[in-house]
This record gives structure tokens, sequence and C-alpha cells, in this order.
């Protein structure tokens, strides 16, 4: 399933090795401070020009609204729920072209699925477990703001334990606003020994780089869930985008790991993991925990959740024991 | 009928705005219907509502053509081809700017407009009054209240059933109302504007013959790649990130964190910031290290 | 490989795919078109077929895949039915509005509920808005033909639309008949391969497709270009149909007439069923009766000009509708009675709704239907929608409600 193709793609050690050139411009529809929108960014850094964005329904369907595109390459929208399916077409119709010598091979492109989590989590299940089952040879990145964002902020199976959406609001009976926890798309995907999944973050550029270029040595599915703090949704400044992105890092409530046909790395473990309210504190979307009275109970719960995860993965070498 | 069209961008509350005015009317015994355009959730992203007041049933729909009463929250907006707030705005009409310039700068942006044309600093009164940006919903939606010849307990009423819908505090509830006082008080100056007379439409217009085009054209695909940066979204931004080079070590940050792809490098590496398209999130200015940023407010 | 073959419905559509050359078929299995697929299937594991072949994981991921494919250059195949047809539904108006070329085999499947399997029209004409262009075959022969002009008038740059082809399960898509199959080079002068225009996705000439757009005013432009699209291909349908006469010998038109010519009373019937039609318009005229019938063929776009000149003027038409809108009655008649409103001798129209769910229509049902032209003809109001549904079906009925515990009245 995982086939090296290019050698020459090094891992980086600093940011100036980052590319220079962009291949998604400015001018786009998208909230300022998007933290989708600055990992989409650096990885298209690493696919290049020659791709095609095959979308569903979200935030990033206004990326492209006519008469303008923001991509220097290609892009197709399809449908909420069969991005991955669009993209199955794609691949598939570019390969028996040029098997047909009715495309030249040098015309050929990335196929990179680009969705929200309210498609992936839930939605596009189906149609994406059936790409991942065929083995196609795509790309798939998830940004993940937790909520149907589009619509403007409703609760998908995204959504974590205790955040307030408009449609898991606080109330008498929901004090939590968001009870049920967050679904392990990791988990769900990894089970079909992917060739490549990896979870990214906008603040960890150098991982994100390097994740990117790995992948693109392998052939099959390559399948990246990144980070995408919300100051549209999740209430905060947009300036803070990056040290939300951080702090879910250090918190050790978004781990960033990778998975080789289904084997488990963490590329980062911090060493002393932050308490989760450095987090939450401050995000209008857990202010219930806070105010008008603190909800230990959910904190704690939360901290828990995150405890477990991690008394799981061996602190150095980063492996799930 | 008065028809009344606030326009902001997606954050500025001008869809709480025109819900105030539109529940001051209903207070006051009016037939009231308001609503938002927007082409999707977005901050930042210009938008507009309408609000139509009438003593009958109103028999209207969708957007305002001609208003009566346009509503300006954000100046920038005057020269945002995607805005266009004085669109349809004639000799009878009345167009409120909040802003800092005087009336006769204003003008000059559009000078075709001949109605009547204020301008007032309301984000000013708003940061003293309540100290938050949010409460700018308050001061335009009972601006318009008073502009309209509601009474000032129409316009408090309205600006309560609002406020219930929010999850503000007594205080901050209590600091919106003196807002709304300051602001009704600063509007009554100013004489209220007045419905006009409905013009029987005499002339057809024009209709154009849609005729077959090739595939080419006929189908929303995008062949000029790249062309974003012609959007210019630099228009939604209130606050400019400013850079001092002096105090630059061009580590790099700041071009790595920009979601935009607004800032680029130049030949020494000194981040380039554009400003036909900086969104103004200032994460650049929070990100860098040794703060070679300032924040300096949107003047045009 | 022999010229002439038996061949169910079915297979003449896997036939009409290979003949067409297609480069990728994304499938979906479902009753009563399997069969098309599996052919597909075979020949494309033993390379008598250069396409590729791919089993989806529902109609929805397979139209999209098909679009998606269509949109990339490819010339594209694939079949669904009935609720496979439904599953999809709103990847057929993307992909429409994408304006790419795609054949697509719909094998008539009644809906549910309740769920059945035998064939009747609502699944297909639920399309009809769609922008999809749609055929109706009454044949094994016509489904092949059929195929073939549909890759012609769907990616004619006048037209570039994506076409709908029906067969009727079970009657057509199980039903053996004698096939000619032309031969894969002639088919090659017919149908050259597919370059497109506009659409394609390439590293070497990048573009956005299926962008948002936001704004009526633009929103209208690419709708109504999709039906001025549709109005072209009334005419492009009629220079595709005379050159596959021309090459082939067969010939399609937008309508069929049979026994039209000085008919009073006319049947309009579509795909299977209208064997059934011809039948006793031909038992009808050896008794001397001016019988004629009419069978839809083309149904998007809709033939409005066809219909009237072939309608007015008679003593009473009726139109037998596989389908029913409820509340409303039988689909094609409210479109066939818009086509004649207003034309000079605008002849008495009476719906007939029969069939649905593939319930025979007997010899009895189409005498009971010519009573009832008599009787519209002598000036007689003949109340519509009227169902189809003989006296010993309703007695058995009832029994099987009595059998299902159901308290039935005496």
């Amino acid at each position: 399933m995982s086939t090296p193709t290019s050698p020459e793609l090094n891992a980086i050690k600093n940011l100036k090795q980052i590319a220079r050139e962009e291949f998604i411009l400015p001018g786009t529809a998208i909230c300022g401070g998007c933290g989708g929108l600055a990992a989409l960014r650096l990885a298209a850094k690493v696919l290049g020009p020659k791709t095609v964005f095959v979308n569903a329904a979200g935030c990033f369907t206004l990326l492209a609204t006519f008469p303008y595109t923001p991509f220097k390459g290609s892009w197709l929208y399809t449908t909420m729920a069969s991005a991955a399916a669009g993209a199955q077409g794609v691949r598939d119709a570019l390969d028996v072209l040029i098997a047909r010598g009715k495309v030249p091979a040098e015309d050929d492109v990335e196929v990179v699925v680009v969705a929200g989590d309210g498609s992936t989590y839930d939605m596009a299940l189906s149609a994406t477990s059936g790409a991942i089952f065929r083995g196609l040879d795509f790309w798939y990145f998830c940004y993940d703001n937790e909520s149907y964002g589009n619509t403007g902020m409703q609760m998908s199976s995204a959504t974590p334990y205790g955040a307030r959406t408009l449609t898991t609001p606080v109330g008498e009976k929901t004090r939590a606003g968001t009870e049920h926890g967050k679904k392990d798309l990791f988990e769900i995907w990894r089970a079909h020994r992917p060739a490549y999944l990896a979870t990214v973050s906008p603040r960890f550029p150098i991982d994100l780089t390097n994740k990117f270029l790995k992948a693109k040595r392998l052939r099959g599915p390559k399948l990246f869930i990144a980070h995408a703090p919300c100051p549209t949704g999740w209430l905060y400044e947009p300036e803070l985008t990056a040290d939300y992105a951080r702090l879910a890092v250090e918190t050790g409530i978004f781990a960033l790991k990778e998975a080789v046909d289904g084997v488990v790395t963490h590329t980062y473990v911090p060493r002393r993991h932050r308490p989760v309210e450095e987090y939450l504190r401050g995000q209008g979307r857990y202010r219930h925990l806070f105010e008008p009275v603190r909800n230990e109970e959910a904190i704690q719960k939360i901290q828990e959740q995150v405890d477990h995860y991690w008394a799981n993965v061996h602190e150095t070498t980063g492996a799930a024991r | 009928m008065l028809r009344i069209r606030f326009h902001g961008r997606g954050g500025q509350g001008m869809k709480t705005a025109s819900r105030i005015l539109g529940s001051a009317a209903f207070h006051a015994g009016f037939f009231v219907q308001d609503s938002p355009v927007y082409g999707a959730e977005r901050r930042g992203a210009p938008m507009i509502a309408f609000t139509r007041i009438d003593r009958a049933q109103i028999r209207e729909r969708g957007a305002i053509a001609r208003p009566d009463l346009v509503i300006v929250a954000d100046d920038t907006l005057l020269a945002d081809p995607a805005a266009q707030p004085l669109s349809g705005c004639e000799v009878d009409s009345t167009v409120l700017i909040n802003s800092t310039r005087d009336e006769a700068t204003l003008r000059r942006e559009d000078p075709a407009y001949t109605g009547r044309l204020l301008a007032a600093d309301f984000t000013a009164v708003v940061l003293q009054t309540t100290q938050t940006l949010a409460s700018l919903s308050t001061a335009l939606g009972v601006a318009a209240a008073g502009l309209v010849g509601l009474t000032a307990e129409d316009a408090l009423a309205g600006l309560d059933d609002e406020l219930a819908a929010t999850h503000l505090t007594a205080a901050q509830r209590e600091a919106n109302r003196q807002l709304a006082q300051r602001v009704y008080t600063q509007v009554s100056r100013w004489t209220p504007v007045r419905a006009r007379a409905e013009a029987p439409i005499l002339h057809a217009a024009p209709l154009a013959q849609v005729t077959f085009d090739p595939p080419r054209l006929a189908v929303p695909s995008v062949y000029a790649v790249g062309n974003s940066p012609k959007r210019r979204t630099g228009n939604w931004r209130q606050f400019r990130p400013v850079l001092h080079a002096d105090l630059c070590t061009r580590c790099w940050i700041c071009f790595v964190r920009c979601p935009e792809a607004a800032i680029s490098l130049d030949a020494q590496d000194y981040p380039v910031v554009d400003y036909d398209e900086c969104k103004g999130c200032l994460l650049c200015v929070h990100e860098c290290p040794t703060h070679a940023f300032t924040v300096e407010k949107e003047m045009r | 490989m022999k010229h002439r073959q038996l061949l169910t419905g079915n297979a003449a559509a896997a036939w009409g795919a290979r003949l067409a050359d297609v480069d990728y078929i994304p499938a979906f299995p479902i009753t009563p078109q399997t069969e098309i697929i599996e052919l597909l299937a075979q020949w494309a594991a033993d390379g008598t077929i250069p396409a590729r072949f791919v089993t989806m994981d529902s109609e929805h991921s397979m139209f999209t895949a098909a679009g998606a494919a269509a949109a990339t250059g490819a010339r594209v195949f694939t079949a669904t039915s009935s609720q496979g047809l439904l599953y999809g539904f709103e990847v057929l108006y993307t992909i429409a509005g994408w304006r790419v070329p795609l054949v697509v085999v719909n094998v008539s499947r009644a809906l549910a509920s309740p769920i059945t399997l035998e064939a009747d029209h609502n699944d297909i004409l639920s399309a009809r808005d769609s922008g999809f262009l749609q055929i109706h075959t009454e044949t094994c022969q016509e489904i092949l033909d059929t195929i073939l002009m549909a890759y012609r008038l769907a990616e004619d740059q006048r037209v570039m639309l994506p076409v709908l082809v029906n067969l009727d399960g079970f009657t057509l898509s199980f039903t053996r008949e004698p096939v000619d199959l032309p031969t894969a080079a002639a088919v090659a002068e017919f149908l050259p391969p597919y370059q497109p225009p506009h659409a394609f996705i390439r590293g070497d000439a990048p573009m956005a497709q299926g962008a948002a757009v936001l704004g009526g005013a633009a929103y209208s432009y690419f709708r109504y270009q999709q039906h001025l699209a549709q109005e072209n291909a009334l005419t492009v349908h009629q220079e595709i149909a005379a050159e596959f006469a021309a090459r082939f010998g067969r010939h399609y038109g937008l309508v069929e007439p049979f026994q039209l010519d000085d008919a009073e009373y006319v049947l309009v019937m579509s795909n299977a069923f209208a064997t059934k039609g011809k039948a006793m318009v031909e038992r009808w005229r050896a008794c001397g009766v001016k019988v004629g019938l009419l069978r839809l063929r083309v149904l998007r776009p809709f033939p409005a000009a066809a219909i009237a000149a072939a309608l007015t003027g008679r003593k009473a038409v009726a139109v037998i509708d596989q389908n029913l809108a409820p509340g409303l009655g039988g689909i094609t008649y409210q479109e066939i009675a818009a086509a004649l409103y207003g034309s000079h001798a605008c002849p008495p129209l009476v719906n007939v709704v029969g069939g649905l769910g593939g319930k025979d229509i007997s010899e009895g049902e189409f005498a009971a239907v010519l009573v009832a032209l008599q009787q519209a003809a002598a000036g007689e109001q003949v109340l519509g929608p009227w169902l189809l549904y003989t006296k010993p079906e309703q007695e058995r009925m009832r029994t099987l409600l009595k059998i299902a515990g159901k308290e039935v009245l005496a």
C-alpha cells in the first residue's frame, strides 16, 4: 500500500526551509484568523501547483466563489457527503486517460479532498471509508473546527464535551452544553490501515510540513486531520488563533501523531502537560464552565479524558503502549 | 412605509441593530418586517439588514432597493464594491454613517449622491459607555429608531427585547440602556426621516433576451486561476498591523503564521504586508517575538 | 462474435457502454439493473474493454464519482434504478450544473413505499427537472441504439448535458429480444472520442469547477443556460438520429407515431408497455376502428411541438401514465395538456393511470379505455385521473387485506 515514489523530499528542521511560494492566494471570503486556512496554506506549499482540491460543503466551499479562485491549481466542489467519491472519480479518470494515452503523464495532479469536520465526521464517513478501503491514491485534508461552522456553529460529532454550540446550548438540562464526547475519527480511519494518517496543527508548521513531505513519498490514502481554531465559532479574538493551537497541544487535548500503515507514533509529546483549563478559559464556547459559577465537574471530566489518553502513550518514543 | 437598510461587516451587529429598530417599531404598534442578507456566516465580510415599518400590512419582500434611511456601520464599506451602501439612495434619502470623518469628506466618496448625509463617531460613544464594540448594534439600532421618529420609550423597549435574547449581565444591559439614552439624545437634534409618497411604476424595465452561450461560458468555472486577490479583502480591516523594521529579526514567524498569505518576504527576508488583502486579524502582531508590529486604526 | 444476438435489455445496455468505448464505469448494484454492471465488470476484468470499473459504496457516491470523472474529461457510464436514483438525487442536479456529458441508464422500478421490484415510471420522471436529458426506450434494440446516440447528444457543444436512458425493469431488463450489434469500427465512426472544450482536470491547465455562485442574477444565468441547451437538444437529436439512421438503418424520433395518420382515437404511452398498446391498435384497426398510438420517447427536452402536432385534430386522446403524482394524477398527462393548451382543434384528453408497480394492463382494460375515448369524443365528461384496476384485482386485494388481519368492511 505504501511504496516510496520520490526520495528527494527530505524533512525540514527550521521555519526558513518552508517554501516561500504561495499556492493559495489571499482575497478569499474566509474569516480573518482562520486556523484551518493557516494549516491548508502550509500544506499547499508541499502539495504544489499540480493539485486538484475536491471540496465538500463547509466553510472552505467559499474559497472559490465565482468568478474568483485563490488556487493556482484546480478545484471541484462536489456535495457535502461525497467529496471522497469525487476524488475517486477524478483519480480514476486521470489514471485511465493517462493509460489510454489521452492525457500526458506529466499533466497528472495530486487529488486532495478538502473538507471540514461536519462533512468528514458525519455525513461523509461512508464515502470516505469507501475510498480508503479501495486504497485510493489521494489526500484528505480535514480542517476540524469542531462544529458545523459555515452554517453558524452547530454541533457536529467533532464537537468536544463541554463546548457550547447553537444546537447544544447551555441550559438547565445541559449544563455542559455538549454532553457527549468527540468522535475519534483518527481511530476510525486508522482501522482501515491507510498508507498514511496524521494529525497536524497550524502552530506546528515544521511538524506539519514534514508530515506532508513524508506522505508525498507514499501511494494510497494520505489522511490529515488539522486542528482548526476558529475565532468566529469558538468566540475569541482572531489574533489568538496560534495561541489556542499551541495550548491545545501543550495541554494534551490535541495530540500530534501519525500512523503509517496503521502503526501510531506521536510526533510531539510535551514533557509536562499544562492543565486543560489554560486552553479552555478565554474561549467563549467554554465560558459557561467558568462563569457565573465554576463547573468543576465538567472541567475535571475534560482533564481526566486527556490524562487517560496520555497514560496510554509511551513518554519518550511516543508510541502507543 | 419606511424602508431602512443597515450596512455593516459580519460581527458588527447590524442584524441586531435592524431588529432593535424592528422591535421598537413593533412596540409602538406598527407592522414590521426585518431580515438580514449575508453570503455565509463571516466575520468581516459585508452584510446587509433590512427593516420595513408601516401602519398596514407590509407587502414587500427581500432586498430594499430604494431606502429612505441607510445606516452604515463602517465607513470603509463606502469604497467596497461588494457593499455599495448608497445604492438606490436618492435626493429624498438619508444616510447616517458611523465615522470619525466629517460629512463633507464622506460626500467625496460618492459625489453622485444628492440626499442628506449625517455622520457621527458612534464607535467612540460606544467605547466610552459600554467599552465594547459589541454594543455598536445598540447605538445604531437606537439611532435609527430616533431618526425614523420613534419615541425614546419605544426605542428602549425595542432594545430591551433584543437584550433579553442575549447572555449579558444586568450591569451590561444597564450600560447598553445608558448608551441608548445618550445616542437617542444625540440623534434627536436631526429632523426625522419622512416616508415618501409611493410613485406608481410608469415604465416597464428593459428586459434582456438571454441566449445560448457555449459551454466555456455557461458554467460556473473559473479559468483565471489565482485571481482572488482582485477581491481586495483588505477592505474588511478595521485595524492594520504596521511593521517597524528596526525591531524585526527576520525570524519568518509572521510570514509562516499569516493564514491569508498576506505577508510575503522581500529580497532581504523582511516581511511585507499586502494591505490590499490583509484582513486585520493581527495574528502577526501577537506572534512577533520582538513586538516589531504596532496596531493602527484603519483610516481611508 | 455474431452480429445479431438474443440479448436482455440489461445486456443490450452493457453492449451500448462497451461499443461507446467508455473510459470509466463506477457502479453499485440494485435490482433490476445489476446484470448490466456484472457484464461490464467481467469485460473489464478480462480486458475486453479498456474501461476502468469500480464498485462504489452507494449510489450517491457512484454519481459523484461519475460526474467528477466526466468533469476530469473522461467518457463515463453508469446505471441504477429507483431507490438508487433517488439516493443520489442531489448529485443529478449537481452534474447537470457542471455541464459535463455522461450517460446513465435507469432501469425503472416503482418506488418505495411500498417497497417493490417491478416497473413503473415515478423514478425516472422524478429526475425530469434535474437538467439531465431523458429518453425512454421500448425494445432491447432501442436501448443499445439510444445509448450510442446519447453520447453524441451529451457531448455535442450545443448541448453538453448528461443523459438518462430509461428501460423498464423485468419487461425489458430481463427479457431477451433479437438485437443487431453494430461493429466497434462502425460505432467509432459515428461516435468520436470525447474531447472536452471546457471542463477537464489537468496539471497544465488548472481551473476551478462548480464554484459557489452567490447572487440570484448569476445563478439565473447559469440555470437558464441549461434550459437553452436542452432546447438545442431538440434539433441536435434529430441531426444525430438522421445520421444514425443513415449509418445503421434504424430511425428514432423525438416521439414515435404508430398508425397515427388517420387515427381518430390516440393512446399516448411510453416504454415497454407501449408494445401492448401497439398490439391493441392493430386489433382495433382490424375491426375498423381508427386508433393510433403515440409513443413518448424523448421526455427531456419535452418535445411540445411534436406532441401537439401529433394530437391536435383527433377525436379523443387517452394518456396512459404508468406513474402517479398523488394529489394531481398522471405526470405526462399534465405536460401534454400544457403542450396542447391554446392550440387549434385541441382534442378531449383523458388521463388514465395504469401499470403502477408493474401491474399488467390487460386487453379488457385497454378496451375500457377505448370506450372512455368514444364517450369523450361524444362530448361526455370523462373524469380523471382514472386508475385502471379490474374487479378481480379488487377482490384479490380485499382478500389480501383480510389475510393481513385487517378489518375489511363487507
